[in-house]
Protein backbone atom coordinates (compact mmCIF):
# COMPACT_ATOMS: atom_id res chain seq x y z
CA UNK A 1 0.00 0.00 0.00
CA UNK A 2 2.33 2.31 1.00
CA UNK A 3 5.00 1.34 -1.65
CA UNK A 4 2.58 1.86 -4.40
CA UNK A 5 1.65 5.07 -2.82
CA UNK A 6 5.32 6.04 -2.84
CA UNK A 7 5.53 4.82 -6.43
CA UNK A 8 2.73 6.98 -7.84
CA UNK A 9 3.81 10.08 -6.03
CA UNK A 10 7.12 9.92 -6.97
CA UNK A 11 6.83 10.60 -11.22
CA UNK A 12 3.72 13.03 -9.95
CA UNK A 13 6.09 15.28 -8.17
CA UNK A 14 8.53 15.25 -10.73
CA UNK A 15 6.20 16.57 -13.41
CA UNK A 16 5.00 19.07 -10.95
CA UNK A 17 8.91 20.38 -10.66
CA UNK A 18 8.91 20.19 -14.42
CA UNK A 19 6.17 22.52 -14.42
CA UNK A 20 7.00 24.79 -11.78
CA UNK A 21 10.11 25.35 -14.04
CA UNK A 22 8.78 25.73 -17.17
CA UNK A 23 5.57 28.12 -16.32
CA UNK A 24 7.16 30.16 -13.26
CA UNK A 25 10.79 30.41 -13.75
CA UNK A 26 11.72 33.70 -15.18
CA UNK A 27 14.30 32.26 -17.61
CA UNK A 28 12.09 29.80 -19.34
CA UNK A 29 9.56 32.59 -20.09
CA UNK A 30 12.99 34.70 -21.54
CA UNK A 31 14.17 31.83 -23.84
CA UNK A 32 10.00 30.82 -25.12
CA UNK A 33 9.81 34.76 -26.19
CA UNK A 34 13.50 35.18 -27.64
CA UNK A 35 12.74 31.75 -29.90
CA UNK A 36 9.44 33.82 -30.81
CA UNK A 37 11.20 37.12 -31.78
CA UNK A 38 14.39 34.76 -33.28
CA UNK A 39 11.37 32.95 -35.92
CA UNK A 40 9.41 36.35 -36.91
CA UNK A 41 12.91 38.02 -37.33
CA UNK A 42 13.88 35.34 -39.46
CA UNK A 43 10.86 34.96 -41.28
CA UNK A 44 11.98 38.56 -42.21
CA UNK A 45 8.13 40.01 -42.03
CA UNK A 46 8.94 42.91 -40.28
CA UNK A 47 12.33 45.32 -41.45
CA UNK A 48 12.27 46.91 -38.01
CA UNK A 49 12.53 43.61 -35.87
CA UNK A 50 15.57 41.60 -36.79
CA UNK A 51 16.51 38.14 -35.71
CA UNK A 52 17.85 38.11 -32.12
CA UNK A 53 20.77 36.32 -33.16
CA UNK A 54 21.41 39.47 -35.28
CA UNK A 55 21.20 41.33 -32.62
CA UNK A 56 23.68 39.45 -30.65
CA UNK A 57 25.93 40.39 -33.03
CA UNK A 58 25.28 43.92 -32.60
CA UNK A 59 25.60 43.63 -29.16
CA UNK A 60 29.20 42.64 -29.43
CA UNK A 61 30.11 45.25 -32.56
CA UNK A 62 28.57 48.20 -29.94
CA UNK A 63 30.87 47.10 -27.26
CA UNK A 64 33.82 47.87 -29.63
CA UNK A 65 32.47 51.46 -30.94
CA UNK A 66 34.01 53.98 -28.56
CA UNK A 67 30.61 56.21 -29.22
CA UNK A 68 28.86 53.60 -27.45
CA UNK A 69 31.30 53.89 -24.39
CA UNK A 70 31.12 57.79 -24.68
CA UNK A 71 27.39 57.26 -24.20
CA UNK A 72 27.84 54.76 -21.49
CA UNK A 73 30.16 56.96 -19.20
CA UNK A 74 27.93 60.35 -19.98
CA UNK A 75 24.63 58.37 -19.05
CA UNK A 76 26.67 56.89 -15.90
CA UNK A 77 27.78 60.48 -14.81
CA UNK A 78 24.46 62.10 -14.86
CA UNK A 79 22.48 59.78 -13.72
CA UNK A 80 25.11 59.76 -10.41
CA UNK A 81 25.37 63.80 -10.42
CA UNK A 82 21.69 63.75 -10.29
CA UNK A 83 20.55 60.82 -8.30
CA UNK A 84 22.86 61.79 -5.29
CA UNK A 85 21.80 65.61 -5.71
CA UNK A 86 18.71 64.20 -5.52
CA UNK A 87 18.86 62.69 -2.29
CA UNK A 88 21.77 64.73 -0.87
CA UNK A 89 19.12 67.72 -1.31
CA UNK A 90 15.86 65.99 -0.91
CA UNK A 91 16.02 64.08 2.12
CA UNK A 92 17.72 67.54 4.01
CA UNK A 93 14.14 69.55 2.43
CA UNK A 94 11.96 66.15 3.56
CA UNK A 95 13.42 66.39 6.91
CA UNK A 96 12.74 70.25 7.22
CA UNK A 97 9.02 69.53 5.89
CA UNK A 98 8.63 66.72 8.57
CA UNK A 99 9.77 69.05 11.24
CA UNK A 100 8.38 72.51 10.46
CA UNK A 101 4.72 72.60 10.04
CA UNK A 102 5.30 76.14 8.35
CA UNK A 103 7.94 74.62 5.68
CA UNK A 104 5.46 71.97 4.74
CA UNK A 105 2.55 74.70 4.04
CA UNK A 106 4.80 76.24 2.11
CA UNK A 107 6.25 73.79 -0.19
CA UNK A 108 4.30 70.45 -0.09
CA UNK A 109 1.81 71.85 -3.24
CA UNK A 110 4.78 72.56 -5.16
CA UNK A 111 6.43 68.79 -4.48
CA UNK A 112 2.98 67.13 -4.76
CA UNK A 113 2.45 69.23 -8.42
CA UNK A 114 5.87 67.88 -9.29
CA UNK A 115 5.56 63.96 -8.25
CA UNK A 116 2.54 63.77 -10.59
CA UNK A 117 4.03 66.16 -13.20
CA UNK A 118 4.64 64.40 -17.22
CA UNK A 119 8.24 66.32 -16.20
CA UNK A 120 9.15 65.02 -19.92
CA UNK A 121 7.20 67.93 -21.04
CA UNK A 122 9.60 70.55 -19.48
CA UNK A 123 12.41 68.97 -21.05
CA UNK A 124 12.50 70.91 -24.25
CA UNK A 125 12.23 74.42 -21.99
CA UNK A 126 15.25 72.80 -19.84
CA UNK A 127 17.63 72.79 -22.89
CA UNK A 128 17.96 76.63 -23.74
CA UNK A 129 18.87 76.99 -19.81
CA UNK A 130 21.24 74.43 -19.60
CA UNK A 131 22.62 73.80 -22.77
CA UNK A 132 22.59 70.65 -24.99
CA UNK A 133 25.10 68.80 -22.60
CA UNK A 134 24.99 67.03 -19.37
CA UNK A 135 23.35 69.65 -17.66
CA UNK A 136 20.34 69.36 -18.82
CA UNK A 137 20.43 65.36 -18.93
CA UNK A 138 21.06 66.16 -15.17
CA UNK A 139 18.27 68.18 -14.40
CA UNK A 140 16.00 65.88 -15.56
CA UNK A 141 17.50 63.31 -14.02
CA UNK A 142 16.71 65.54 -10.77
CA UNK A 143 12.77 66.60 -11.53
CA UNK A 144 12.31 62.98 -12.41
CA UNK A 145 13.86 61.66 -8.91
CA UNK A 146 13.93 64.40 -6.10
CA UNK A 147 10.26 64.82 -5.39
CA UNK A 148 9.77 61.14 -4.04
CA UNK A 149 12.54 61.47 -1.97
CA UNK A 150 11.53 64.57 -0.21
CA UNK A 151 7.57 63.37 0.28
CA UNK A 152 9.16 59.70 1.66
CA UNK A 153 11.37 61.14 3.75
CA UNK A 154 8.66 63.82 5.30
CA UNK A 155 5.96 60.91 5.77
CA UNK A 156 8.55 59.13 7.66
CA UNK A 157 9.65 62.05 9.56
CA UNK A 158 6.15 62.72 10.41
CA UNK A 159 4.78 59.14 11.44
CA UNK A 160 7.70 58.75 13.91
CA UNK A 161 6.24 57.99 17.50
CA UNK A 162 5.85 61.22 19.63
CA UNK A 163 6.78 58.92 22.87
CA UNK A 164 10.12 58.67 21.03
CA UNK A 165 10.42 62.21 20.88
CA UNK A 166 9.34 62.82 24.32
CA UNK A 167 11.98 59.89 25.95
CA UNK A 168 14.46 62.14 23.99
CA UNK A 169 12.95 65.74 25.56
CA UNK A 170 12.36 63.83 29.00
CA UNK A 171 16.54 62.63 28.89
CA UNK A 172 17.20 66.41 27.91
CA UNK A 173 18.40 66.33 24.57
CA UNK A 174 18.48 69.89 22.63
CA UNK A 175 16.10 69.69 19.23
CA UNK A 176 19.21 69.15 17.02
CA UNK A 177 20.23 65.75 18.71
CA UNK A 178 16.52 64.55 18.93
CA UNK A 179 16.05 65.02 15.19
CA UNK A 180 19.72 63.20 14.52
CA UNK A 181 19.86 60.81 17.13
CA UNK A 182 16.16 59.77 17.48
CA UNK A 183 13.92 61.18 14.28
CA UNK A 184 15.54 60.54 11.13
CA UNK A 185 16.94 57.11 12.37
CA UNK A 186 13.04 56.22 13.02
CA UNK A 187 12.66 57.57 9.34
CA UNK A 188 15.29 55.71 7.80
CA UNK A 189 12.53 52.71 6.27
CA UNK A 190 10.68 55.22 4.74
CA UNK A 191 13.53 57.19 3.48
CA UNK A 192 15.38 54.29 2.33
CA UNK A 193 11.81 53.45 0.19
CA UNK A 194 12.02 56.87 -1.31
CA UNK A 195 15.74 56.38 -2.25
CA UNK A 196 14.77 53.01 -4.04
CA UNK A 197 11.57 55.07 -5.55
CA UNK A 198 13.75 57.98 -6.72
CA UNK A 199 16.55 55.34 -8.27
CA UNK A 200 13.85 54.17 -10.28
CA UNK A 201 12.73 57.18 -11.27
CA UNK A 202 16.46 58.62 -11.99
CA UNK A 203 16.60 55.85 -14.12
CA UNK A 204 13.85 57.10 -16.39
CA UNK A 205 14.75 60.44 -16.29
CA UNK A 206 18.40 59.95 -17.63
CA UNK A 207 17.12 57.84 -20.18
CA UNK A 208 14.10 60.01 -21.34
CA UNK A 209 15.96 62.72 -20.70
CA UNK A 210 18.74 61.87 -23.72
CA UNK A 211 16.22 60.80 -25.57
CA UNK A 212 14.06 63.80 -25.80
CA UNK A 213 17.25 65.89 -26.77
CA UNK A 214 18.18 63.24 -28.99
CA UNK A 215 21.63 64.30 -29.68
CA UNK A 216 23.77 63.59 -26.86
CA UNK A 217 24.60 60.08 -25.39
CA UNK A 218 22.07 57.06 -25.60
CA UNK A 219 19.82 59.79 -27.19
CA UNK A 220 21.74 60.27 -30.08
CA UNK A 221 22.80 56.61 -30.61
CA UNK A 222 18.95 55.76 -30.99
CA UNK A 223 18.39 58.76 -33.03
CA UNK A 224 21.22 57.99 -35.57
CA UNK A 225 20.61 54.31 -35.17
CA UNK A 226 17.26 54.74 -36.13
CA UNK A 227 17.68 57.23 -39.10
CA UNK A 228 20.18 54.63 -40.91
CA UNK A 229 17.88 51.64 -40.38
CA UNK A 230 20.35 49.67 -38.06
CA UNK A 231 17.93 48.00 -36.51
CA UNK A 232 20.12 45.17 -35.38
CA UNK A 233 21.82 47.81 -33.15
CA UNK A 234 19.18 49.96 -32.11
CA UNK A 235 17.24 46.55 -30.68
CA UNK A 236 20.80 45.82 -28.70
CA UNK A 237 20.85 49.19 -27.39
CA UNK A 238 17.52 48.86 -25.92
CA UNK A 239 18.62 45.57 -24.46
CA UNK A 240 21.27 46.92 -22.85
CA UNK A 241 19.15 49.96 -21.22
CA UNK A 242 16.56 47.58 -20.04
CA UNK A 243 19.47 44.88 -18.08
CA UNK A 244 21.28 48.33 -17.12
CA UNK A 245 17.91 49.49 -15.40
CA UNK A 246 17.13 46.29 -14.21
CA UNK A 247 20.70 45.43 -12.28
CA UNK A 248 20.46 48.87 -10.46
CA UNK A 249 17.03 48.81 -9.52
CA UNK A 250 17.80 44.99 -8.26
CA UNK A 251 21.20 45.96 -6.65
CA UNK A 252 18.52 48.79 -4.72
CA UNK A 253 15.97 46.03 -3.73
CA UNK A 254 18.58 44.13 -2.25
CA UNK A 255 19.95 47.28 -0.04
CA UNK A 256 16.72 47.89 1.05
CA UNK A 257 15.72 44.42 2.12
CA UNK A 258 18.90 44.41 4.37
CA UNK A 259 17.49 47.50 5.93
CA UNK A 260 13.89 46.52 6.59
CA UNK A 261 14.71 44.81 9.27
CA UNK A 262 13.75 48.18 10.98
CA UNK A 263 10.10 48.25 10.00
CA UNK A 264 9.19 45.23 11.52
CA UNK A 265 9.80 46.30 15.31
CA UNK A 266 7.65 49.71 14.95
CA UNK B 1 4.51 64.49 58.12
CA UNK B 2 7.10 63.50 55.40
CA UNK B 3 9.80 65.54 53.35
CA UNK B 4 7.76 66.90 50.47
CA UNK B 5 10.08 66.50 47.23
CA UNK B 6 7.52 67.60 44.48
CA UNK B 7 4.42 69.73 44.71
CA UNK B 8 1.84 70.66 42.24
CA UNK B 9 -0.23 73.59 43.28
CA UNK B 10 -3.08 74.59 41.36
CA UNK B 11 -2.23 72.84 37.96
CA UNK B 12 -4.73 73.11 34.96
CA UNK B 13 -4.20 72.09 31.36
CA UNK B 14 -6.67 73.63 28.31
CA UNK B 15 -6.19 72.35 25.01
CA UNK B 16 -6.81 74.26 22.05
CA UNK B 17 -8.13 76.74 24.25
CA UNK B 18 -11.37 75.70 25.51
CA UNK B 19 -10.74 71.62 26.03
CA UNK B 20 -9.82 71.67 29.96
CA UNK B 21 -8.04 68.25 30.43
CA UNK B 22 -7.47 69.06 34.28
CA UNK B 23 -8.59 71.58 36.74
CA UNK B 24 -7.07 72.69 40.02
CA UNK B 25 -4.55 69.67 40.72
CA UNK B 26 -2.86 69.99 44.05
CA UNK B 27 -0.76 67.50 45.27
CA UNK B 28 1.86 66.94 47.44
CA UNK B 29 4.62 63.98 46.77
CA UNK B 30 6.26 62.43 49.59
CA UNK B 31 9.87 62.02 49.17
CA UNK B 32 11.35 58.15 48.61
CA UNK B 33 7.44 56.86 48.81
CA UNK B 34 5.25 55.74 45.42
CA UNK B 35 2.62 58.05 44.24
CA UNK B 36 0.35 56.02 42.14
CA UNK B 37 -1.96 58.59 39.71
CA UNK B 38 -5.30 56.75 39.44
CA UNK B 39 -8.63 57.01 37.22
CA UNK B 40 -11.03 56.53 34.48
CA UNK B 41 -9.26 56.71 31.34
CA UNK B 42 -9.26 59.74 29.68
CA UNK B 43 -9.65 61.76 33.01
CA UNK B 44 -5.90 63.46 32.69
CA UNK B 45 -3.99 61.09 34.38
CA UNK B 46 -0.91 61.29 31.57
CA UNK B 47 -1.39 64.89 31.22
CA UNK B 48 -0.60 65.10 34.71
CA UNK B 49 2.12 63.05 34.16
CA UNK B 50 3.43 64.96 31.67
CA UNK B 51 3.20 68.06 33.32
CA UNK B 52 4.76 66.68 36.14
CA UNK B 53 7.66 65.54 33.48
CA UNK B 54 8.02 69.13 32.07
CA UNK B 55 6.90 67.90 28.66
CA UNK B 56 3.35 69.80 28.62
CA UNK B 57 3.14 73.40 30.33
CA UNK B 58 0.24 73.88 32.46
CA UNK B 59 -1.99 76.38 31.43
CA UNK B 60 -2.44 77.40 35.09
CA UNK B 61 -0.61 76.81 38.09
CA UNK B 62 3.09 75.67 38.78
CA UNK B 63 5.18 72.22 39.57
CA UNK B 64 7.64 72.75 42.43
CA UNK B 65 10.68 70.25 43.38
CA UNK B 66 11.76 71.54 46.68
CA UNK B 67 9.93 74.23 46.21
CA UNK B 68 11.60 75.22 42.64
CA UNK B 69 8.97 75.91 40.09
CA UNK B 70 10.38 73.32 37.34
CA UNK B 71 11.31 74.45 33.51
CA UNK B 72 10.72 71.81 31.49
CA UNK B 73 11.99 68.62 31.81
CA UNK B 74 15.30 68.07 33.96
CA UNK B 75 17.74 65.66 35.30
CA UNK B 76 16.05 65.13 38.49
CA UNK B 77 12.94 63.20 36.76
CA UNK B 78 12.82 60.23 34.82
CA UNK B 79 10.24 58.80 32.61
CA UNK B 80 9.11 55.04 31.78
CA UNK B 81 7.06 55.06 29.04
CA UNK B 82 3.41 53.10 28.64
CA UNK B 83 4.98 52.02 24.92
CA UNK B 84 8.33 51.26 26.10
CA UNK B 85 9.70 54.24 23.65
CA UNK B 86 12.63 51.72 23.14
CA UNK B 87 14.73 52.59 19.91
CA UNK B 88 14.40 49.67 17.45
CA UNK B 89 17.42 50.36 15.58
CA UNK B 90 19.68 50.23 18.96
CA UNK B 91 20.67 47.11 21.17
CA UNK B 92 19.13 46.43 24.96
CA UNK B 93 22.70 48.39 26.33
CA UNK B 94 22.63 51.07 23.68
CA UNK B 95 18.92 52.23 24.60
CA UNK B 96 19.80 52.01 28.47
CA UNK B 97 22.94 54.30 28.23
CA UNK B 98 20.92 56.71 25.79
CA UNK B 99 19.74 58.87 29.01
CA UNK B 100 23.46 59.28 29.90
CA UNK B 101 24.58 59.46 26.52
CA UNK B 102 22.18 62.53 26.58
CA UNK B 103 24.11 64.09 29.32
CA UNK B 104 27.49 63.63 27.49
CA UNK B 105 29.18 60.67 29.78
CA UNK B 106 32.07 58.89 28.00
CA UNK B 107 31.00 55.43 26.21
CA UNK B 108 33.57 53.85 28.85
CA UNK B 109 31.09 55.40 31.81
CA UNK B 110 28.03 55.08 31.05
CA UNK B 111 28.30 51.27 29.41
CA UNK B 112 29.59 50.39 32.64
CA UNK B 113 26.55 52.43 34.59
CA UNK B 114 24.10 50.57 32.04
CA UNK B 115 25.41 47.04 32.57
CA UNK B 116 25.12 47.43 36.16
CA UNK B 117 21.08 48.28 36.16
CA UNK B 118 20.69 45.98 33.35
CA UNK B 119 21.80 43.41 35.77
CA UNK B 120 19.70 44.69 38.52
CA UNK B 121 16.44 44.55 36.38
CA UNK B 122 17.26 41.24 35.47
CA UNK B 123 18.28 41.35 31.52
CA UNK B 124 22.29 40.44 31.91
CA UNK B 125 22.73 37.84 28.80
CA UNK B 126 20.48 40.35 26.75
CA UNK B 127 22.22 43.70 26.19
CA UNK B 128 22.99 42.95 22.67
CA UNK B 129 19.12 42.04 21.65
CA UNK B 130 17.61 44.28 20.12
CA UNK B 131 14.14 45.72 21.51
CA UNK B 132 12.16 43.16 18.60
CA UNK B 133 14.34 40.36 20.14
CA UNK B 134 12.53 40.74 23.61
CA UNK B 135 9.18 39.92 25.09
CA UNK B 136 6.85 43.12 26.01
CA UNK B 137 8.10 42.43 29.75
CA UNK B 138 11.96 42.54 29.18
CA UNK B 139 11.32 45.99 27.14
CA UNK B 140 9.66 47.29 30.10
CA UNK B 141 12.84 46.25 32.05
CA UNK B 142 14.65 48.13 29.35
CA UNK B 143 12.68 51.19 29.98
CA UNK B 144 13.12 50.72 33.63
CA UNK B 145 16.40 50.34 33.54
CA UNK B 146 17.45 53.26 31.05
CA UNK B 147 15.11 55.40 33.27
CA UNK B 148 17.24 54.51 36.30
CA UNK B 149 20.78 54.50 35.27
CA UNK B 150 20.59 58.87 34.56
CA UNK B 151 19.90 58.46 38.44
CA UNK B 152 17.19 61.01 39.01
CA UNK B 153 15.07 61.30 42.31
CA UNK B 154 11.62 61.09 41.07
CA UNK B 155 11.03 58.00 38.78
CA UNK B 156 7.56 59.08 36.81
CA UNK B 157 5.92 55.83 35.30
CA UNK B 158 3.20 55.97 32.58
CA UNK B 159 1.09 53.27 32.79
CA UNK B 160 4.33 50.52 32.47
CA UNK B 161 2.76 47.63 32.89
CA UNK B 162 -0.53 47.83 30.58
CA UNK B 163 0.95 46.46 27.74
CA UNK B 164 2.02 43.03 29.43
CA UNK B 165 -0.09 40.14 29.78
CA UNK B 166 -1.37 39.49 33.04
CA UNK B 167 1.33 37.37 34.65
CA UNK B 168 4.13 39.36 33.64
CA UNK B 169 2.43 42.57 35.18
CA UNK B 170 2.14 41.15 38.55
CA UNK B 171 6.06 39.59 37.96
CA UNK B 172 7.17 43.20 36.76
CA UNK B 173 5.11 44.80 39.88
CA UNK B 174 6.56 42.35 42.59
CA UNK B 175 10.28 43.15 41.07
CA UNK B 176 9.22 46.85 40.99
CA UNK B 177 8.70 46.65 44.53
CA UNK B 178 11.78 45.01 45.76
CA UNK B 179 13.85 47.52 43.37
CA UNK B 180 12.79 49.71 45.45
CA UNK B 181 14.07 48.53 48.58
CA UNK B 182 17.13 49.14 47.32
CA UNK B 183 17.19 52.40 44.72
CA UNK B 184 15.66 54.63 47.41
CA UNK B 185 13.27 56.81 44.77
CA UNK B 186 10.17 58.76 44.67
CA UNK B 187 8.05 57.28 42.09
CA UNK B 188 4.73 58.78 40.57
CA UNK B 189 3.11 56.08 39.03
CA UNK B 190 0.03 56.48 36.45
CA UNK B 191 -2.61 53.41 36.62
CA UNK B 192 -6.05 52.76 35.75
CA UNK B 193 -5.99 49.47 37.93
CA UNK B 194 -7.05 49.71 41.22
CA UNK B 195 -5.14 46.46 42.60
CA UNK B 196 -2.25 47.72 40.96
CA UNK B 197 -2.56 51.23 42.51
CA UNK B 198 -3.22 49.83 46.13
CA UNK B 199 -0.21 46.99 45.89
CA UNK B 200 2.07 49.34 44.98
CA UNK B 201 1.32 52.85 46.53
CA UNK B 202 1.66 54.76 49.34
CA UNK B 203 -0.22 57.59 47.95
CA UNK B 204 -3.50 57.07 45.84
CA UNK B 205 -4.55 59.91 44.45
CA UNK B 206 -8.11 59.47 42.87
CA UNK B 207 -8.55 61.27 39.59
CA UNK B 208 -12.33 62.18 38.63
CA UNK B 209 -13.17 62.49 35.03
CA UNK B 210 -13.33 65.19 32.69
CA UNK B 211 -12.09 67.85 33.28
CA UNK B 212 -9.29 65.52 35.29
CA UNK B 213 -9.42 67.10 39.44
CA UNK B 214 -8.30 65.38 42.66
CA UNK B 215 -11.50 63.21 43.93
CA UNK B 216 -9.86 61.68 46.74
CA UNK B 217 -6.51 60.67 48.07
CA UNK B 218 -6.05 57.05 49.97
CA UNK B 219 -3.16 56.15 51.93
CA UNK B 220 -3.01 52.25 51.91
CA UNK B 221 -0.73 51.75 54.82
CA UNK B 222 0.04 48.61 54.04
CA UNK B 223 2.90 46.49 55.33
CA UNK B 224 5.37 45.94 52.09
CA UNK B 225 8.33 45.53 54.23
CA UNK B 226 7.55 41.33 54.88
CA UNK B 227 7.11 38.73 51.96
CA UNK B 228 5.70 40.86 48.78
CA UNK B 229 3.58 37.94 47.72
CA UNK B 230 1.34 38.05 50.77
CA UNK B 231 0.44 41.62 49.96
CA UNK B 232 -2.91 40.56 48.15
CA UNK B 233 -3.83 38.48 50.81
CA UNK B 234 -3.79 41.20 52.98
CA UNK B 235 -7.29 42.14 55.02
CA UNK B 236 -6.51 46.24 54.29
CA UNK B 237 -5.49 45.34 50.73
CA UNK B 238 -9.24 43.97 50.04
CA UNK B 239 -10.69 46.49 51.78
CA UNK B 240 -9.38 49.53 49.75
CA UNK B 241 -9.93 47.90 46.60
CA UNK B 242 -13.88 47.87 46.85
CA UNK B 243 -13.44 50.91 48.74
CA UNK B 244 -11.48 52.65 45.92
CA UNK B 245 -13.90 51.33 43.48
CA UNK B 246 -17.02 52.16 44.91
CA UNK B 247 -15.82 55.85 45.37
CA UNK B 248 -14.80 55.98 41.52
CA UNK B 249 -18.11 53.98 40.21
CA UNK B 250 -19.41 57.74 40.09
CA UNK B 251 -17.08 58.60 38.03
CA UNK B 252 -17.47 55.61 35.29
CA UNK B 253 -20.23 56.24 33.21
Amino acid sequence: MLNSDMAKSKPSNRKLLFNRLMWTSPFWSLIFWAGIWEFIGQMGWMTLLPPLSGIWFAFAELLEQSAFWDAFAMTARTFGIGLGLSILVGIPVGVLMGISTRTDKILSIWVNLFLSAPITAVIPALMPIFGIADATVIATVILFSIWVVIIDTQAGITHVKDSLVEMGRNFGCSRWKIIIWIVIPAAMPEIITGVRLSVVRAVKGVIVGQIVIALIGFGGLFNTYLSYFLMERFWALIIVVFVMSFTIIGLVEMLERRIAFYARTR
Amino acid sequence: MDDIILKTEDVGVIYDGSIVALENVSLNVPTGKLTAILGPSGCGKTTLLKVIAGLIEPSTGTVKIRDKEIIGPGPDRALVFQDFALLPWATVLQNVAFGLRAQGVSKREREKTSLNYIKEVGLSGFEDKYPHQLSGGMRQRTGLARALTVNSDILLMDEPFSAVDEQMRRKLQEDLLELLKIENKTVIFVTHSIEEAVYLADQVVILSGRPGSIAEIVYPEIDRLGEIDLIRRQPRYVELVDEIWSSLKSYVE
